[in-house]
């Protein structure tokens, strides 16, 4: 087994930075005819990464100090932790002068983008269409990431709110003879787009719940490693082991999470070009792909609808079975516990995840069959054979590392439901096949009516909702249909990028100054 | 069920194939409505007024390799074939005289200006270009379109029913057979529901699949005693041992039970007194086999071990493994067969002491009672010893060692199971009396006699299958290897993977949010052995469509509605038409996951694409069926690379998918039925 290069990775695939509660998203394009900028700017930015681990063999023009990584982060003085990530889109590669060829390398859709302008013939581009991406959350009505270009995305994270002000005041600043900010196309035209995520205390976003609870555990990555090692130290293959179980169920290969080692199918995914010319970097080792999606959030509407449900499951309107309703929806509690009961041998861990569907509730009577979190993750539920369906489902993992935007329903009082103040959450997934994992999570799960033998039901808290959408609660002694009118949620702007490694971010400045000597 | 598919293909005259093309998409293509719920057919080809019809569409392949251009015609219908297409000529006729007067040898062009050819004449074109299908496959066999949609309707008048039915408190009966009365009652009491009681007439292959494939076992084996007969002619004058009374290897299976036994006989003195319970010969037979099953199971255990994951296996392994696990099956019915040629022989020992008469004493039957009571006790015991095992994986597997010790003891406690079971036959044989045991034995005897020849022949024909099976494999081998020199690397394609995007621009969308349709072309390899290859492949995929998948999946596969192979131009080329639920994406993920993917190389390994002037192989098989489509990302490039244009596409019910058509017929089926309560639970949740 290769060890994998952590610290050649952007530090975000290994951490959601959860001391780091304050970040923004800032958008941005190149300026035109300022590539000699543009790469000294990326070769400048690419020592100021935070990397997943710290590096061993920095080159000399590396001052020590300079080198941030997740480990490194808990040395420094609260105040002034901070963390910077980078993410491309294919456009801004094209714009640092990448060659076709290479180019050629990347994935089609990522290369296509996430809003690609329809074709001639058909309604809307076929992405959009896959991905749900119509009516309301057309990209034609998007604020950024629709029909005007994105180049780039810096994503910046401190731990308190002056602090992240001075950060994005010294990057947009570091860049601003290179890239300017993208600016909104849709509500706000002009305003530029800087989405400021936010970590709360208790991790809920804005429709109450907990966010970020389950995800993949990487294969060789630290946390596994340690796991691993202390499993071999407790012995035992007979001993009941908590978290033994959690382990088979999200314990992925790295190379569904990063570009170049061995992904779940036996697969690596590399450049053929680099193979063939030895000494060529490969760009896309230790890279992954970064999916960002601007999703706004209509809580009003969401708890109207919790609360007819409420009505109609219990007959009465309450806190307590409004929340139960909107339990349902999701398939875990507001506190992030499942609504699948614990088995005897769970984890004392604070919320869990280490349950399966099929023996456990393969009817649904507890965790509806059509609620997010089964739909998002299906584990062991599809198809005849559980053991065959899990090893499946661990094809279509993503790493969500979404935060919420803009303020709390609470917090304002709920002054802003008439939508004078937009608030949702800044999606984002890696994975190193876009296609293969989120969009067919996005399609073929979330969207799907028919998913796990429903019909006409889409994803509670999704997108999308097609005429006759329901939502189907499994009980006794007959099933609740209730009519979901729209859906909750509306996209507002998005793009696929690419999240790439330190070496790879050096190589292309170079190559882009390479390209264009004046 | 005969497959009620039409594929017709008609050569396209020479430079029209663009105008055919822009027609085709302007007038035969149904349009989506504004919700992209329901598909609108366009004013010359109105497909939804046929009845009949599911699934069709129109495809044009690109002239290529001095083959013109053609255009396909595909339909999946009920009925006969001259009844659809009466009624598609009826419905379409002034668009379909105008799309194959562009095609060559069109009848029509006999019969210029209005009323144009004879509906007659125009069938009999299309009849002539029909080439049918090597292999066909439906997701939901048997049922018609008008039945498909009435039973959509009746689950949703089901649900609708239920949902103001049974609101928060009102009052709901509280057994399981009283609601399902209340469904049955309101059904019934529907004026256009009556029908559903009438029950499913689906189709034979279905009804009879377990027969089926209960006939096709038994037709294995007697292929396989046929092998052997083959064989052993074939070696020389056949085996003399095979016509004594007592096969030579149960001879010799007794001479190793006699070494074993005196070995044990001298550490454990109860091994004595059971020898004198039952003939010494036959403990000894029974010994010797009994090791010999035990040393076959733990080499397979062994066997098994030596790969991870059972995916993993060889060939090398596999086909010893599969050779060990017959033989052991073998020596279980061996086993069986002599305890029963010792029950019925006359010679056991109590028998023997007791000469005079048939009947035991008092004391010695009471004796054998005895321990057969005994004997059930310990069948009991080891039975739930067998069943908690079986259990203990049910909730949570074990990890590989554990495992594997599992599957040891649920092997020495089923072989005890058996053992036990032959004993009890013994001792019941010296319960009867010695007319009845030599009038059994009249009938017995032949019957084993018969029964171990034939199972030596079945061992020693599944035997010399393997070989032939690995001498074909071996050639198989061999080509693929040639291949890999003789065709580029797939993975190259994916670079051609922005050229090839136009071509599936409509999947996903429009109509095609639920249902989608793919159309690939590939070139058949070369070489007689490929064609003979592909053919026997399409073959036996057929049978195993038409008699085995007829529950709504192939392989594993839950979303084909309706597809086909058929090969073009001589065996030139391979033809694929296939309606799907769902994405394209996911789609292909079954394909490569799920056990079809043994079915898919078999097929399109004997296949390449050409693109940009060269020639891509399929992604390289090994033995035929391993590895090949499991490199995801080439084989997504070869298919898409194999791709073509779907330019019409018509669905009778675009938005269902196989898995809801077919749940509604069962739940259908169920309604009418005696159901237990836990059923009817099943039945309404389903909903």
């Amino acid at each position: 087994m290769e060890p994998i290069e952590w610290d050649d990775v952007q530090g975000l695939l290994l951490s959601g930075y959860p001391e780091l509660k304050f970040s923004a998203y800032v958008v941005w394009r190149f300026r035109p005819d300022r590539i000699g900028a543009a790469c000294r700017w990326l070769a400048d930015l690419a020592g100021r990464l935070m990397r997943a681990a710290p590096g061993h063999h920095q080159g000399a023009h590396q001052a020590d100090a300079v080198c941030r990584n997740i480990q490194s982060l808990k040395a420094v003085d609260p105040c002034h932790r901070h963390a910077v990530n980078l993410a491309l889109t294919a456009d801004g590669l094209r714009r640092l002068r990448l060659d076709e060829h290479r180019l050629s390398e990347f994935a089609l859709e990522f290369l296509e983008g996430m809003a690609p302008r329809p074709s001639a013939a058909a309604a809307g581009a076929r992405r959009s269409n896959l991905l749900g991406d119509t009516g309301d959350s057309a990209p034609g009505l998007w604020d950024w990431g629709g029909t005007a270009g994105v180049d780039g995305m810096l994503l910046l994270y401190a731990a308190d709110a002056p602090g992240l002000q001075a950060l994005i005041d010294v990057e947009v600043d570091a860049m601003s003879g290179a890239c300017e900010v993208v600016t909104s196309a849709g509500r706000d035209k002009g305003r530029p787009v800087i989405i400021k995520g936010r970590l709360y205390d208790d991790m809920k976003e804005h429709f109450g719940f907990r966010d970020g609870v389950s995800q993949p555990m990487i294969a060789h990555s630290p946390k596994a490693d340690r796991d691993e090692q202390r499993f071999a130290a407790a012995t035992g293959d007979t001993a009941p082991m908590p978290g033994r179980r959690d382990r088979r169920i999200s314990l992925v290969k790295t190379g569904e999470f990063v570009l170049g080692y061995e992904n779940e199918r036996r697969e690596r995914i590399r450049s053929a070009f680099a193979g063939d010319n030895p000494g060529a970097c490969d760009l896309m080792r230790n890279g992954t792909y970064l999916v960002f999606r601007q999703l706004e959030q209509d809580v009003a509407a969401f708890d109207a609808f919790a609360a007819l449900m409420a009505k109609q499951l219990y007959g009465v309107v309450d806190r307590t079975t409004t929340e139960r309703a909107a339990a349902r929806l999701i398939g875990r509690n507001q506190d992030g516990d499942p609504l699948i009961s614990p088995s005897a041998d769970s984890p004392k861990s604070p919320v869990r995840n280490d349950f399966l569907y099929s023996f456990e509730d393969g009817a649904g009577m507890a965790c509806p069959i059509g609620s997010h979190i089964r739909r998002a993750n299906p584990r062991d539920v599809l198809g005849p054979d559980p053991d065959t369906a899990l090893r499946l489902s661990k094809m279509h993992r993503i790493i969500r590392r979404g935060r919420p935007y803009g303020p709390r329903r609470s917090d304002d009082g709920g002054r802003s439901s008439d939508g004078s103040e937009s608030r949702g959450i800044a999606f984002i997934a890696l994975n190193a096949d876009i296609a293969g994992q989120f969009e067919m999570i996005q399609n073929s799960w979330l969207n799907n009516p028919s998913f796990g033998g429903l019909q006409g039901c889409t994803d509670p808290i999704g997108h999308v909702a097609p005429a006759g959408d329901t939502f189907v609660v499994q009980r006794r002694p007959s099933n609740l249909h209730v009519g979901k009118p729209r859906p909750f949620v509306t996209v507002r702007g998005g793009a696929y990028f690419f999240l790439p490694g330190i070496k790879a971010t050096r190589v292309i400045a170079d190559a882009a100054v390479a390209a264009d000597p004046a | 069920m005969t497959p009620n598919c039409v594929t017709i293909i008609t050569p396209i005259r020479p430079g029209r194939e663009a105008a055919c093309r822009q027609y085709l998409r302007d007038h035969a293509d149904p349009q989506a409505d504004r919700g992209n719920e329901f598909l609108q057919c366009r004013h010359d080809f109105r497909f939804d007024r046929i009845e009949s019809l599911h699934f069709c569409s129109f495809v044009i392949l690109d002239g290529m390799g001095g083959i013109p251009p053609r255009l396909v015609f595909e339909a999946t219908f009920d009925g006969s074939r001259d009844d659809f297409l009466d009624r598609l000529l009826t419905v379409a006729p002034d668009g379909l005289d105008t799309v194959y007067r562009l095609c060559t040898d069109y009848p029509g062009t006999d019969y210029p200006g209005s009323g144009g050819v004879p509906s007659t004449l125009f069938r009999e074109y299309l009849v002539r270009h029909d080439v049918g299908a090597d292999t066909f496959f439906r997701g939901s066999p048997g049922r018609t379109v008008s039945q498909i949609r009435d039973e959509g309707r009746i689950r949703d008048d089901l649900v609708s029913f239920l949902s103001t039915r049974c609101q928060a408190g009102a009052r709901v009966p509280g057994r399981a057979a009283a609601i399902h009365d209340l469904v049955r009652d309101f059904i019934r009491g529907g004026t256009t529901d009556r029908w559903t009681e009438q029950p499913v007439r689906g189709a034979w292959e279905i009804a009879r699949r377990r027969q089926v494939a209960v006939a096709a076992a038994v037709g294995a084996f007697l292929v396989a005693c046929g092998l052997g007969a083959i064989f052993y002619w074939a070696v020389g004058d056949g085996p003399e041992w095979l016509h004594w009374d007592a096969p030579a290897w149960l001879q010799v299976a007794g001479e190793l039970g006699k070494r074993i036994s005196q070995q044990v006989a001298r550490l454990v003195p109860l091994m004595s007194e059971l020898v004198l319970m039952i003939s010494p010969e036959t403990l000894w037979t029974l010994v010797g086999l009994g090791v010999a099953w035990l040393v076959i199971r733990v080499g397979e255990l062994v066997l098994r071990g030596l790969s991870r994951d059972l995916r993993d296996q060889g060939l090398l392994l596999r086909f010893p493994l599969q050779i060990a696990v017959l033989i052991r099956y073998a020596l279980a019915a061996s086993i069986m067969g002599a305890v029963l040629l010792a029950a019925v022989s006359g010679a056991n020992s109590l028998q023997a002491r007791h000469p005079s008469g048939s009947s035991l004493t008092w004391s010695g039957s009471a004796a054998v009672v005895a321990q057969l009571v005994c004997l059930g006790a310990l069948f009991l015991i080891a039975w739930h010893r067998a069943t908690s095992l079986k259990l203990k994986v049910e909730l949570r597997p074990l990890g590989e060692k554990r495992e594997v010790v599992r599957r040891m003891k649920l092997d020495l406690v089923q072989f005890a199971m058996l053992l036990l079971l032959g004993y009890a036959i013994l001792l019941v044989a010296l319960l009867l009396p010695q007319g009845a045991v030599a009038a059994l034995a009249m009938v017995v005897r032949p019957a084993v006699h018969v029964l171990f020849r034939l199972m030596l022949l079945a061992v020693t024909g599944a035997v010399v299958a393997y070989a032939i099976g690995l001498l074909a494999l071996s050639v198989i081998r061999f080509l693929e290897r040639r291949d890999a020199s003789k065709f580029e690397n797939p993975a190259g394609l994916m670079k051609h993977a922005h050229a090839n995007a136009p071509k599936y621009a409509r999947e996903e969308s429009g109509i095609n949010r639920y249902q989608n349709h793919l159309a690939s072309v590939t070139w058949v390899k070369p070489g007689l052995v490929r064609r003979w290859l592909l053919r026997a492949a399409l073959f036996a995929i057929n049978l195993l469509a038409r008699f085995w998948f007829n529950r709504g999946e192939l392989g594993g596969i839950p979303t084909i509605l309706s597809a086909r192979w058929v090969l073009i131009d001589d065996g030139r080329r391979l033809l694929f038409l296939d309606n799907y639920g769902g994405s394209w994406e996911s789609y292909l993920n079954e394909f490569i996951d799920l056990a079809a993917v043994k079915g898919l190389n078999a097929i399109w390994s004997n296949t390449f694409v050409n693109a940009a002037g060269r020639s891509y192989g399929f992604p390289a098989t090994r033995f035929l069926f391993w590895q090949g489509a499991q490199d995801a990302r080439p084989f997504k490039a070869y298919v898409r690379q194999s791709q073509v244009e779907t330019i019409a596409w018509y669905s009778a019910y675009p938005t269902l998918s196989v898995v809801n058509i077919n749940a509604n017929t069962e739940t259908r089926e169920l309604l009418f039925r005696e159901l237990r309560p836990a059923a009817v639970d099943r039945l309404l949740q389903g909903l």
